[in-house]
């Protein structure tokens, strides 16, 4: 038993250390995730200040219930980059692999398959876990000195919303495998899912039908959850329900998303189109 | 001339033949343009007095909204499109093949652009049909043929944007952060989705620099009506320059990013 979690934590120390060898080969894609979210809410904020005028501010309190506009923009913009690169990733490095032409080996070696995607999304924990801290203690730090204090009980939050996120992103890396195009469908899947979390806007503003589909996400409770830590924004639920349910998506997703990935691998494994894209 | 044309034709071939064969890219272009669209007015749409969002002034806003994001897709499917196009070979394994074939320079990015004009028509047309069926949008068109002129010059500049930055995805590896740098600041300093007036003075003069300010002044102007900044025939003028200039100058940086590496014999490595 100790033996097999000892080689298990070699693999993922293997594969961790691999990745994150890659990443950082490429030094301005790491910066370029520090800027991000600073950029976008920089477009957003420029554009909201065009249609609104100067009284662009007081419109935004309305709906949102903070007039710190900045720092509500960048806590969406981080959260949101965040699920869009870890559902991207995990697929994509699968996508990566199958056109190196190692995919099929890597499928081939006598490593536990869940260990292999878990591993994948390591990385990405790490480098996003940094940039979290990074670009939100500064953007507090900078336009609200005061909610620094709400810091580790919003990066508790968001721990624990990223694992039912590695759960949704199992599901999409299983349709990686199985359709040879994944791109696009990700590409949808992950803009769906940045009008549904309310990444620049209460979720309250969008139809009813798609509240209840935003209500499945689990960045939907994470970002309502910091919001309310950090900028004392209206709760979406209370705290003590958001940790319930995001606990409970931690368990059920990421079991549905690795049956779901099994599916498509055994689908692909038996028609023998692994290694083809 | 015709053995040119015939290899632009192999290359476009090639591409369609590429896009084709994934359905879900025909489907994803379809659907991810309207989605952005969505994403930035309900964005937007936060900031504005309550219940504007039926006024003939928001009306205005989302039909310029539209045209402004018109140039986004354009410049993403020309520049960024033909930049990774070389990491994508790169990656694959072929570009070294494709950069000793004994074909024409533009052949190489030639079939590219052309796919980028093809899923650039694609996009746009489902968010022009998104938003007329929204009943919230009508989207205007003043001046068709004029318009297509600037269009056409965007190609011309966008296309040699895209040589310069393959020529240098070609000699730095990593350029991709780069090129989405480069969109941002396109897309916040050309007035792309607000007028560069709406700039502080110091922003503005940043903004007037760029050529890329002209190209959107001037969609908008013949798209929507709105005042141009130098004047219609200056900006006009101003486009023919740039484009021919864009377009020379990304043929020189490919050709001598493509002579360097095979020199020191690193165009397959990335």
């Amino acid at each position: 038993m100790s033996s097999g979690l000892a080689s298990n934590l070699r693999v993922l120390r293997a594969i961790f250390a691999k990745d994150l060898r890659q990443a950082t080969r490429y030094p301005t894609q790491i910066i370029m995730l520090f800027a991000l979210p600073f950029l976008f809410a920089l477009l957003v904020h420029t554009m909201g200040n065009y249609v609104g005028g100067a009284r662009y501010a007081e419109y935004f309190a309305q709906q949102t219930g903070t007039t710190n506009v900045f720092v509500y923009q960048v806590l969406g913009g981080a959260i949101w980059l965040l699920s869009w690169i870890i559902i991207d990733r995990v697929g994509s490095s699968l996508r990566e692999e199958r056109i190196s032409g190692t995919l099929e080996q890597v499928y081939m070696a006598p490593v536990n398959r869940f260990l292999l995607l878990i591993s994948k999304a390591l990385v990405q924990f790490v480098t996003f876990g940094i940039t979290f801290l990074v670009v939100i203690s500064l953007s507090i730090w900078l336009f609200d000195g005061q909610a620094v204090g709400g810091l580790p009980q919003s990066f508790l939050v968001l721990c624990l919303g990223l694992v039912p996120l590695w759960g949704i992103s199992f599901l999409f890396a299983g349709l990686v495998v199985r359709l040879k195009e994944p791109y696009a469908f990700i590409n949808v899947a992950n803009l769906l899912f940045s009008i549904l979390i309310g990444t620049y806007y209460p979720i309250t503003i969008l139809p009813s039908w798609a509240q209840v589909a935003s209500r499945l996400l689990p960045q939907t409770y994470a970002l309502a959850a910091m919001r309310q830590i950090l900028l004392g924004n209206a709760p979406l639920v209370g705290l003590q329900e958001t940790y319930a349910i995001l606990a409970l998506m931690a368990v059920v997703y990421p079991f549905l998303g690795f049956l779901a990935f099994k599916f498509f691998l055994d689908r692909t494994t038996v028609s023998g189109d692994l290694s083809k894209f | 001339m015709s053995r040119v044309l015939e290899e632009f034709r192999a290359a476009f071939l090639k591409d369609i033949k590429i896009y084709s064969r994934y359905p879900s890219w025909v489907l994803g272009d379809v659907l991810v343009a309207p989605l952005w669209f969505l994403f930035f007015v309900l964005s937007v749409y936060i900031f504005s007095p309550p219940s504007s969002l039926t006024s003939s002034d928001m009306a205005q806003t989302l039909s310029s909204f539209f045209w402004g994001y018109t140039f986004v897709m354009l410049f993403n499917t020309g520049v960024v499109g033909i930049g990774q196009y070389m990491v994508i070979e790169q990656t694959s394994g072929t570009l070294e093949q494709i950069l000793m074939a004994p074909i024409n320079r533009l052949t190489i990015v030639a079939g590219r652009w052309a796919m980028a004009i093809v899923t650039d028509t694609i996009i746009l047309s489902s968010t022009a049909l998104f938003l007329v069926a929204s009943q919230h949008v009508g989207i205007q068109l003043q001046h068709p043929l004029s318009l297509a002129a600037v269009l056409g010059l965007l190609e011309a500049a966008l296309l040699g944007l895209g040589l310069t930055f393959a020529g240098v995805t070609l000699r730095l590896k990593g350029v991709v952060s780069a090129i989405n740098y480069l969109w941002f600041g396109v897309v916040i300093f050309s007035g792309v989705f607000f007028p560069v007036t709406a700039f502080p003075a110091s922003l503005e003069g940043l903004s007037l620099i760029l050529p890329t300010t002209y190209y959107v002044d001037m969609i908008k102007h013949f798209a929507v009506g709105t005042p141009t900044i130098l004047g219609s025939t200056v900006e006009g003028g101003l486009l023919c320059v740039f484009s021919v200039a864009i377009l020379v100058i990304g043929w020189n940086v490919f050709g001598l990013m493509d002579r360097i590496v095979r020199e020191q014999g690193t165009t397959g490595t990335y």
